[in-house]
Order: structure tokens, then sequence, then C-alpha cells
């Protein structure tokens, strides 16, 4: 309990601020907790699926091969709650305003001094947004994420160290970080050691009057910094990791395993904003060292030098003149003017006002520093709107949910190459490829692309236009979301199994064997092609994943299901082993039916009979023959070889929409003509034929017969097309001939007046302008 | 402590261990249980099968569910090793003992499950232990089965007697991730070894590590101006003379085909390297014969390898044209086995002589072995190509060498590939490569063979997670057998494989 008035008004004060201190962290946290939950939560559910982590003596052991592998371990299991994007949010925001609260405490800064705590928390926000944008690229997710937890550990280290007085056991205990941590933290057991050692360089510069003091605490500083270079070489020579390159010893993670660019804006902000968390804390814990000041020790000395007084004058005479305002004012208002008491203040009470009007201002400005911080990792953390759309998609196809597929899809007014990819599997899913296979914009950036008179002016040596260029280059770098690792399941749901498995495959390396979508795409692959043990191989290490368990043994029931085989061919080249080893998968399937199958994996009939249907309904999109390729893959955008032309007839219909808006996109006329006319004639005689289908074919007879005759035909086309297409006309000759018009214009121009058309004309090669 | 205190703790001690001893024997073996006709379902299959005495725990898990597994192994000399679990992983030390009381004779499994509160014994079954030693080592590559570079590739060695498994080189060590291929040892002994190490983004970088002793030196190995370089190796077993074919190795894709991949030769011919003056000699050079996995008799004398014919229909085509077609007709390249004898103060090889005529019968042999007393040549078999490990119907053949008897080594075959093989130095036990498990990922097997070349049945080289062959994610390739140990240290090579190559001299 305090004794006197004056330490209870301190008391007060103190909780007063470590309320609003409380608070400003409380207040953080709720952003980043938003942040990452809402704003990155489809980014953050990409990531868990771009990740692994099983409860098992071998996968911890694997970890553990390389420094920062028991880090990373524990991110990895931190980031399979990123399934919930809340939950894994929450996580982050925990462990992060948990570091900044520790710093906050090591340091001591009060006040707005105390902002300063924030920063590395800021920095590591954006440092895990910038590489969203290769979500998509296999790499160690682990490693951006680990930071937090990396930051924690060290402070806790750097706590524990100021907890010791004896200079002998600080420095063992110091050394100890680097020599215990390094195997498992990496560069963060290196950087513990280091925020012992710059303590210890702070403590060396304040002793400046005992040099006892100051020439132990320098070399204590010394022998910590040097532990600090040489015992990780020396971990690496004892050759514990061999794995590590020289260059890469003092490196934060294992930073190569990030494969883009290190001279792109992405890079820079990524790099910048990841080694600027551990550098503040640095040099906080060096400014606290050198500057033991607490605000309140400072407010008091500050109060006798000759700047603050004339500050304080101005404060005393502005309270006054207020306070005398408000009583006028009172005085006019009030009908007993006369009662109420106008009685100037005393010099306490204006101390004391003072007092209160400095705390509220210092509290404003660390709400208002606090909301600009905020503002800045929202700003610094800059995502094209294509990119939201992308992951968001990327979830929605977890559940193959089609409908909602093609709505989030229309949002965007610029799809980027992936949610055209989505989309174009979305419409055929979906039966409407044929209907709306032109009706938006094929693949594109956000960014608005500068025109060819830019670049001339640019090369001419225009500053502006320059600007305008580069501007553009490093937007547009930001944008390409690579598709690698979606691709592998959009593959395989075009029925493309065996490319499919090639590139999850090489995925899965690249990923060192972590990532739940690959294994998924892997197992899909071979439940459609009729592997049944390799299959189970991929189901069985998914089963061990928590939130996809229930899939997994859903997949393993339905691999005991008499359908599982339903469909499947062996397309070995020698027929009589081909027959052979169909007649080995007949005898396989343990179950008499689905039902059965699915109890014995503990899952229900619908689960089993969902993937059943997916795996019935990517087999009918399977090749019919089998064909040999040397290289390359076939186009999603376009949807070049996703079907052979040669396997026209052999197909059923639904696999004729894509050969033939294939054929649209490829400007293939001789093949769409041969191929439509005879459905036309068959299917709608009488007009009526898809959109996409019905436009097609009217630019080709354009093409063909001119403006004058394109409609002299049985077919009866519809007033919109009619429409549209006269539009179309009028545009070329407009600009008389599209091969006079730059390619950009012409795009946006076709986009405008008439929609799909442009992909079946085929006046200029530039008209086909693929991303 | 005082003395009552003293009294009373080693009571309390000595109640704890006797309970617990009492409690771990009575749970060991059931008392009351029902007998089944079933056999148990174990993974992996260790079910009637020989070990040789020296080979590690043979760790299994019991797939069943139930609530409490007990195995129990008990030697005909009365010795036995129970233990509980699933997972059924055998002391080292009683492994080790059961197996040297028992060598030449036999040891039972008995296999107790409980299910609904109920112990079930299932029907016992016993293995062999061979009088036999195997080779206490292997050598082998551990690498995903992917289609691209940049995997990670570690070459690791393994002690067949326990389950110390040790990297000796390790890709991701050395630039960005180069390959790293076909380690062959000199008579099975690592005094003399090499591996090629193949490096991506700085070719001139890349060559074969030749290792002496504990030292080790990079060589170029470029054959030709078009930078084709030595591929598959075979150390003469004396000498400094190491065989190589030189491949030029394609590969394509199928669409729908469960064999996914099809790789094949455009180009190959023999070369012979005397790895202690870097002088290279053209064994063969042939532009329509493909000659390829060279491999010496065990003296020396002869030299075995695989050879197909390929001609194109327009003799005069260009490379690019000749390839175009090859992708189209690979399926149709098919290998026998030839031999030629080497005259060693000559460098020469006399005339080709045909071994076993798998063309002829419109198919291809692959990979000859021969063991270690000249007897027996196994190979594999395959319908055509040059690449069994991605075939399906690849099967271990073997061929008595003095009677001419060749058959398909049924003993040891399996539905899927079976592949890649080496003889231990006795001849008695041979480890081979077998997809068998899923198609896809390469495990290693191990068989006895008898005088009569009847191999026993196969048993998965033991690990100490019985589950790990599930669910590791990478293959065991190109199995190497040893007799001891590896000596060179490991950072010697990865210091040789930054260094440049030495140059080769071709004569």
């Amino acid at each position: 309990m305090p004794d006197t008035l004056s330490d209870t008004q301190q008391t007060n004060r103190r909780r007063r601020f470590f309320n609003q201190d409380s608070l400003a962290s409380l207040f953080f946290f709720l952003f980043l907790w938003f942040f990452w939950g809402v704003r990155y939560g489809d980014y953050l559910f990409a990531v868990q699926e771009n990740s692994l982590f099983l409860y098992d003596h071998d996968f911890l052991l694997r970890w553990l091969q390389v420094p920062e592998g028991a880090l990373c371990y524990a991110t990895a299991f931190l980031i399979q709650f990123f399934y919930y994007p809340l939950l894994g949010g929450f996580l982050l925001a925990a462990v992060t305003t948990a570091g900044q609260l520790l710093l906050a405490r090591l340091t001591g800064f009060k006040g707005s001094a105390r902002l300063a705590t924030f920063l590395p928390g800021c920095f590591f926000a954006i440092s895990t947004t910038w590489p969203a944008y290769y979500v998509f690229i296999p790499y160690n997710q682990s490693i951006i994420f680990s930071e937090a937890l990396a930051i924690l550990v060290s402070l806790c280290c750097f706590a524990l160290y100021r907890a010791f007085d004896m200079k002998r056991w600080r420095t063992f205990i110091g050394v100890g970080f680097v020599v215990a941590l390094y195997p498992f933290l990496g560069f963060w057991g290196i950087f513990a050691t280091a925020l012992c050692s710059i303590w210890e360089l702070g403590t060396a510069c304040v002793a400046k009057k005992d040099r006892v003091a100051r020439n132990m605490a320098i070399y204590v500083a010394i022998i910590l910094a040097l532990s600090a270079i040489l015992v990780p070489i020396c971990w690496n020579w004892l050759a514990f990791f061999r794995t590590v390159k020289t260059t890469d010893i003092y490196n934060r993670g294992l930073l190569e395993d990030i494969r883009y660019d290190k001279n792109t804006i992405t890079a820079w902000f990524f790099y910048g904003a990841i080694e600027l968390a551990p550098l503040i804390i640095l040099v906080l814990v060096f400014i606290k060292r050198i500057l033991p000041l607490t605000p309140s020790r400072q407010s008091k000395e500050g109060l006798s030098s000759n700047r603050l007084s004339r500050q304080d004058k101005r404060l005393r005479k502005r309270i006054a003149e207020k306070e005398a305002r408000r009583q006028k004012k009172i005085a006019n208002q009030t009908l007993n003017a006369k009662n109420s008491s106008l009685i100037a203040l005393s010099e306490d009470e204006i101390d004391s006002k003072l007092k209160r009007e400095k705390e509220v201002a210092g509290i404003r400005l660390v709400w208002e520093l606090l909301l600009v911080l905020m503002a800045f990792v929202v700003i610094a953390s800059y995502h094209s709107r294509s990119f939201f759309t992308t992951v968001k998609l990327t979830r929605t196809l977890d559940s193959e949910n089609w409908e909602e597929i093609l709505r989030i899809e229309s949002t965007d007014p610029f799809p980027s190459k992936a949610e055209v990819q989505i989309r174009n599997l979305a419409l055929y899913y979906t039966g409407r490829l044929p209907e709306s296979a032109f009706e938006r914009p094929i693949a594109g950036l956000s960014t608005v692309p500068v025109t060819g008179y830019d670049y001339a002016k640019a090369t001419k040596g225009s500053l502006w236009h320059k600007a305008k260029v580069k501007r553009y280059m490093l937007m547009r770098e930001t944008e390409q979301c690579s598709d690698r690792v979606l691709c592998e399941l959009l593959y395989c749901y075009w029925g493309q199994t065996n490319i499919a498995a090639r590139i999850a495959m090489n995925n899965l390396i690249a990923s060192e064997e972590r990532s739940i979508s690959s294994l998924r795409t892997l197992a899909i692959s071979a439940m459609t092609s009729g592997e049944y043990k390799l299959a189970r191989r991929y189901l069985r290490i998914l089963s061990r994943v928590p939130f996809y368990r229930d899939w997994a043994n859903a997949g393993l029931a339905y691999l005991e299901s008499p359908n599982f085989y339903s469909g499947v061919r062996d397309f070995h080249n020698d027929s009589e082993i081909a027959k052979l080893l169909d007649e080995r998968r007949s005898e396989r399937p343990s179950a008499t039916s689905v039902e059965e199958a699915g109890r014995r994996y503990h899952v229900s009939k619908e689960r089993v009979e969902k993937i059943a249907s997916t795996i019935e309904r990517i087999r009918s999109l399977r090749p019919v023959k089998d064909y040999v390729t040397t290289m390359g893959y076939p186009n999603l955008v376009f949807l070049y070889d996703l079907a052979r032309d040669d396997e026209f007839d052999d197909s059923p219909r639904a696999r004729r929409d894509i050969m033939l808006i294939s054929s649209l996109m490829r400007k293939n006329r001789d093949f769409f003509l041969e191929h439509f006319e005879p459905i036309l004639k068959e299917e709608y005689p009488n007009g009526g034929a898809p959109k996409a289908y019905e436009q097609g074919y009217a630019s080709w007879r354009y093409q063909l017969y001119g403006r004058d005759k394109w409609r002299d035909c049985d077919y009866k086309f519809t007033p919109e097309t009619i429409d549209l297409f006269n539009q179309f006309a009028d545009y070329i000759d407009a600009v008389q001939g599209i091969s006079s018009v730059d390619s950009d214009e012409v795009q946006e121009a076709l986009r405008t007046h008439c929609r799909g058309l442009y992909w079946g004309y085929a006046g200029d090669e530039s008209v086909f302008k693929p991303y | 402590m005082t003395k009552i205190e003293s009294i009373q703790f080693a009571f309390v001690v000595s109640a704890v261990v006797a309970t617990s001893l009492l409690v771990g024997c009575s749970r060991n073996v059931p008392s009351a249980y029902d007998e089944t006709d079933v056999l148990p379902a174990i993974y992996p299959d260790y079910v009637e099968t020989t070990f040789p005495p020296n080979i590690a725990p043979a760790n299994f898990m019991i797939e069943e569910d139930a609530e409490a597994y007990i195995v129990k192994l008990s030697g005909s000399d009365g010795s036995t090793i129970c233990v509980s679990g699933q997972k059924a992983i055998f002391p080292e030390k009683k492994w080790r003992k059961l197996l040297e009381a028992n060598r030449g004779g036999k040891f039972s499994v008995e296999v107790y499950v409980k299910i609904d509160g109920k112990w079930l014994k299932r029907r016992k079954y016993e293995n062999s232990i061979s009088d036999d030693s195997a080779d206490p080592y292997l050598a082998y590559r551990l690498i995903e089965p992917g289609y691209d570079y940049g995997h990670r590739i570690v070459l690791a060695q393994r002690c067949v007697e326990n389950f110390d498994e040790r990297v000796f080189f390790d890709n991701r060590s050395v630039g960005t991730s180069p390959c790293v291929n076909c380690h062959s040892f000199q008579d099975r002994k690592t005094e003399r070894f090499l591996f090629h190490f193949r490096r991506m983004d700085n070719q001139s970088m890349g060559g074969t590590i030749i290792v002496e002793g504990k030292s080790a030196k990079k060589v170029g190995g470029n054959v030709d101006a078009n930078g084709i370089t030595c591929s598959y190796p075979a150390w003469r077993p004396t000498g400094d003379f190491v065989a190589f074919s030189s491949n030029y190795t394609r590969q394509f894709f199928h669409s729908l085909s469960s064999q996914k991949i099809e790789v094949f030769d455009a180009f190959s011919d023999l070369v012979l390297l005397d790895s202690a003056k870097n002088e290279l000699t053209m064994v063969t050079q042939t532009k329509d014969e493909f000659e390829v996995f060279p491999h010496w008799s065990p003296d020396g004398s002869t030299l075995y390898y695989c050879s197909a014919h390929f001609s194109p229909k327009t003799p005069q085509s260009t490379d690019s044209e000749r390839l175009e077609e090859m992708v189209k007709h690979a399926t149709e390249l098919r290998y026998s086995v030839y031999k030629m004898t080497f005259d060693e103060s000559s460098r020469t090889f006399g005339s080709p002589e045909i071994v076993v005529d798998a063309a002829g019968q419109e198919r291809s042999a692959l990979f000859p072995r021969i063991s270690p007393d000249g007897k027996f040549l196994v190979y594999t078999l395959s319908e055509s190509g040059v690449f069994p490990i991605w075939r399906p119907e690849a099967d271990l053949y073997i061929k008595n060498l003095e009677t001419g008897e060749e058959r398909a080594w049924k003993e040891v075959n399996s539905e899927d590939s079976d592949s890649y093989h080496s003889w231990s130095s006795t001849g008695r036990w041979i480890v081979f490569s077998s997809r068998r498990e899923d198609g896809q990922y390469t495990r290693l097997y191990m068989s006895h063979v008898d005088a009569e070349g009847y191999a026993s049945k196969p048993f998965m080289l033991p690990q100490k997670d019985p589950e790990h062959g599930r669910l590791f994610l990478k293959s065991y390739n190109v199995p190497e057998i040893m007799v001891e140990a590896i000596k060179i240290d490991p950072r010697v090579l990865l210091e040789t494989a930054k260094k440049p190559a030495e140059p080769t001299r071709n004569l």
C-alpha cells in the first residue's frame, strides 16, 4: 500500500500508463489478428496447404538435419492451424504480441518511446505477406513464419541473461546460447548471443568512470561477439550440417529456399522487412542500455532544463487562459452568476492540469502513431486485387463449389492467369464453357499497361515516361503469380493425371516432401489411374494430418470399394501385360459396397461417395488413348492440348466442347468449322447455339465471306450477336484494319465492343496475345 | 535419511521392481487365448523367409486393429524375445544373440492380438537363419522418383548389421543441387570407388569423383565435343581400369500409362578409363549399336555389357531428325547381353559374343551381373528399353553360365519392377531394388541364393521403424554391396567436388 498521497498518485499514474500500454498492445494484437486472419486468411490457408506437419519421429529428425530446423518444425506445427485462418491469425498475432510485450518489458520504454517495440512485429507482418505472391511456388513455408517464434525465444534468452548478476555466469550463459541454440534455431542462436553482447557493449559505454567495470564489460562483449561468429563455424566444421553452404552460416533461415530474383521489388521489401526486425531489436536494446532513463525521470530532469521550462511556461499560460475563458463562459451562461466561484486557479492546480494535459497529449500521440504504424503495415504489404481473388479461388477450389468460384472470379475485372485457369475449369464443370468461355478477359495483370507510345518516349529520354515504364515493370513483377503448385490440381481435374502427378512430384521434391497439396494431388492422380498401392501410400500419410484425416480416410475407403476400378484400363504397351494388370486390379476390392468400405475407415458413406464422384468425373476427362510427349504441358488458359484433335470422334460430347473451344482460342478455323458445322445442323438447326460457338462461327464467316455475306447461311444468329458483330465491323472499318492499331488498344477495344468475337477473328496475330 | 527410512525406501523400490517384472512377464505371454489358422498380417512381409545371421532386427508392424499386441520369437535353442505393441521392435542385443544361437537353424514367430478383450493367437510361422553371413555394408543413392533436376540427392552407406546409415555425399552441399549418380566400388571394397557429379549451372565443374584410399580427385570425363560424359561405370576387379558407357540419355512421358515416363539413349558407346593416368579409350564407337551397362567378370578378363541395334529409316538424317525418329521408336529398342575378352597389356578387346539374346525374343536384357564364382549371370528383363526401373513388367532372370540354362527368378520377382541388383562377396546373398510396394518408390530386398541358383523369399532391408518403408518418400537407388565401411572423410569428397576437374586425355 502506498504510504503517502504522492506515492498513490505515482502508482495510479504508473497503472494508467500500464493500462495505456496494455491497451496499445491489445489493439496491436487485434489489428494483427485481423491482418492475418481476415485480410490474409486465404493466403494463410494456402500456406498450410503447401506445408506439412506429422506427429512422427522421423519427421522431426529430418527437420533437425539443418540449422533452424527445430524452429521450422515448431512453426510447421503452428502452420497446420492455418487451416482455420482465424485460428492461424490468432496464433500468429498472439506470438508476435508476446514478443512485443517482452521487448517492451526488457527495454522498459514507456509512452511514445514504447512504440518502437511494435516495429519488429510490424516488419515481421510485412515480411510474411510479401512472399505471398510466391505462395504457389513450392518452398519451405515455415521459414517465413518462424521469425515470430524466433524473436520470442531470443528475447527469453536475453531476459535469462539479464537475470544473472555475476559476469562469469553471464558470459557462460551468453556463449551457451549460440552453442546450444545454433543447431536448432540457426541464426537466432547467434542473435540471442548478439543481444547479450550488445547489452554489454552498452554497459561499457555507460560505465565511463568505473574503468574496471568498463573493461570487464568490453571483454565480455568481445567474448560474446566472437563466440557468435566462431561457434557457428565450429558447428559446421563438426560436420553436423554439411548441407549448409559457407555463405549461409550466418544467414537467416536457409534463404536460398525462397526462389525468386533478389533484384525485384518483392525481394527488396521482403529482405528489407525480414532483416529490419532483428536489427531494430538490437538497436533498442543498445539504446536502452546507453540511455537508462525512464520517462518519469526524463520528465523530472527535463523540467529543470531551460528548454522545457520555456515550453512549460507556454503551456502554463495556455492552461490559465483556457481556464479563464471557460470560467467566463460558465459565468455568462449561468443564471446565478454571482454565486458562481470564479476563482483563479492556484499554481498547484495549474501544475496538476499541466501534467494531465501532457499525459493526454502523450496518449493521443501514442495512439496516433500506432494507427500510423498499422496503416504503414497495410500499405507496405500491398497486394493486388487479383492476388486476393486468386487465393480465395484456390481455397474455394478445395470445396469444389464451382458456382461460388464463378461468382468470386467475376468480381475481379483483371483476372490473373491462375484465376482464368480456375474459371475455365468451373465453366466446364458447370456445363457453361461453350456459353461463357469468352465473356471475360482471358488473362491479364491488374496494373494498367503502358502503351507503345510511353515506351517510345521513355527510349527517347523522357524522364516522366521512363518513370512510368519503370513503375509498370515493378508493379507487374509483383503481380506475376506463379501457378506451379496450383496447376497440379487443375491438371488433375482436367483428367491429365500423369501430368498432374509429374508436376506434383516435382513440387513435392522442391518442398522437401512437405506439401499437403502435392500429396493430395498425387493421391487423386493415383486413385484416378487405379494405382491402388500408390494411392494408399499418399493417403496413409495424409491420414496422419489432423485436418485432412477424414478426407484421406474417405479415400482409403474408396480404394476398397468396388467402384474404384470401374473405368480404369491399363495402357501398357504390351497388351498381354495390360490385360494381366487389369485382371489383378479387378481381384483387389475387398469391400462389397461403399457403406462397408466407409465403415472400415470410420467415415460416412457420403464422404466416400463424394470422392468417388470426383474421381469418376476426372476419369471421364482422361485422354482416350495413351500418347507420348517429350516436354511441355497443356495450356490451361487457352485450353490447348487438353484433348487432342484426333480424339474428337472417340470423345463424349462434353469433351468435344473442350476441343471446339480450344480450336477457337488457337484460331484453328478449319478444325472448328469442320467439326462444328455438323453439330450446328444436328443440334441447333434453327439457331440458339451457345454464345461462344455462335460468335466464333460468326467471326469465321466474317473472315471467309466479308461483312455483307457472313449472315448468308441457314443458321439464324441471335440479335445480340448481330449487334455485337456490327459494332466489331464498325470498329474495324474505323481503324482501317487491325494491323494498323496498337495491339493493347485492339485488345481493349475488342473486349469493349464484341467480347468473345475477337478470339475467333484471325485478322492479325497480335490480337492473340497470351500473357 | 534415517535407517528406518532407508529400509522403507529399499522395500518400496524392490516392491515396485518385483511388481513390474511380474506384470511384464504375465503381459508377454497371454495365458489364455484362442488359436486361429490365419497368418498374421505384418508389414514388412517377414513371414517364412531366410535371414543372414548378422542382419539388423527385422522389426515389423502388425496390420490389425486390436487393443493389444504381443510378439514372441523362439529359437530352437530355447531362447526367446517377447515384445509388445503394434510395432514389434526387437532389442538389438537380444536379436543378435537369438540369430547367433540359431545360426543355420530356425526361429518361430508367434503373434498375439487382443480383440474385444480376448487374446487371439495367429498362426505360428518360422523364419530360417542362414549359415552364410551377408556383407556388412550397402551403399545406395536416396532420391525421389521425380522427373526433374533440383532434387536433394544423397549417397549413403548403411550397415546391415544395425540401423546405422551415414551420408557420405550430399548434393546440396555443392552449388545448386547437382545430380549425383552411379557409384561404383572396386571389387566391393571401399579403397577405390567413384561416382559422378553433374552441375547444371556450371557443367565445366562436373566430373567423376574417383576415391583412392582417403584421398579423392575429380576427373573431367568428356568423351567428345558433344560433351557426352561417362555414365554407367564398372571398376575392373583389379588394376586401374574402369569401363563406362557413354550415354546421351533422353526421356519422354506417357499421357495415360501407369508407366509415366520412358527413358532412352539416343546414342551410347563404351569407353575405358585408366584412372591412374586419366586416359580415355573408346571401346566401341558405333552409331547404330547402343552399348550400355558394362560389367567385368570376377577375374577381370571379360567385359559383359548390353547392346541394342537401331538404324534410322533415312541413314543420312540429322541428329535432331534421328532423335525425333527415336522418340517414336524408343519402345522398340531392345537390348541383349554380350561379352568381350580384354587384354590388359594392349588395352584391347576381343570380338563381341552374345550371352543372352533377349532382343531375339523381343525383350530387353539389362544390368548383367556375374556371381563372384563366375557361375551365374543375373540380369533384368523387361519388354523393351534401357530403363527397367520405370517398367512394371521388369523382372530378374538368372542364367547358369556353366550349363547355359536360364530362367525367370520367380522366387524373387514381383508384379512390379524388380531391377538393379548386386551380389555379395560370397555369392550367397543378393540385394536388389524393387518397386513391389507401390510401383513408384524403390525399396531394397535381400535374398539368399543357394549353390544351384535358387533364391529364398526376399525380405525388405530392416529398418528401425517398420513403417519407414511406407512413410519415406525417397527411393533407394543403385544398391551396391560392400565388404567394409567407407573410409574417406565426407568433407574430402565435398572439397574435391568443389575443385575444378582434372582433364582427361582421349587416346
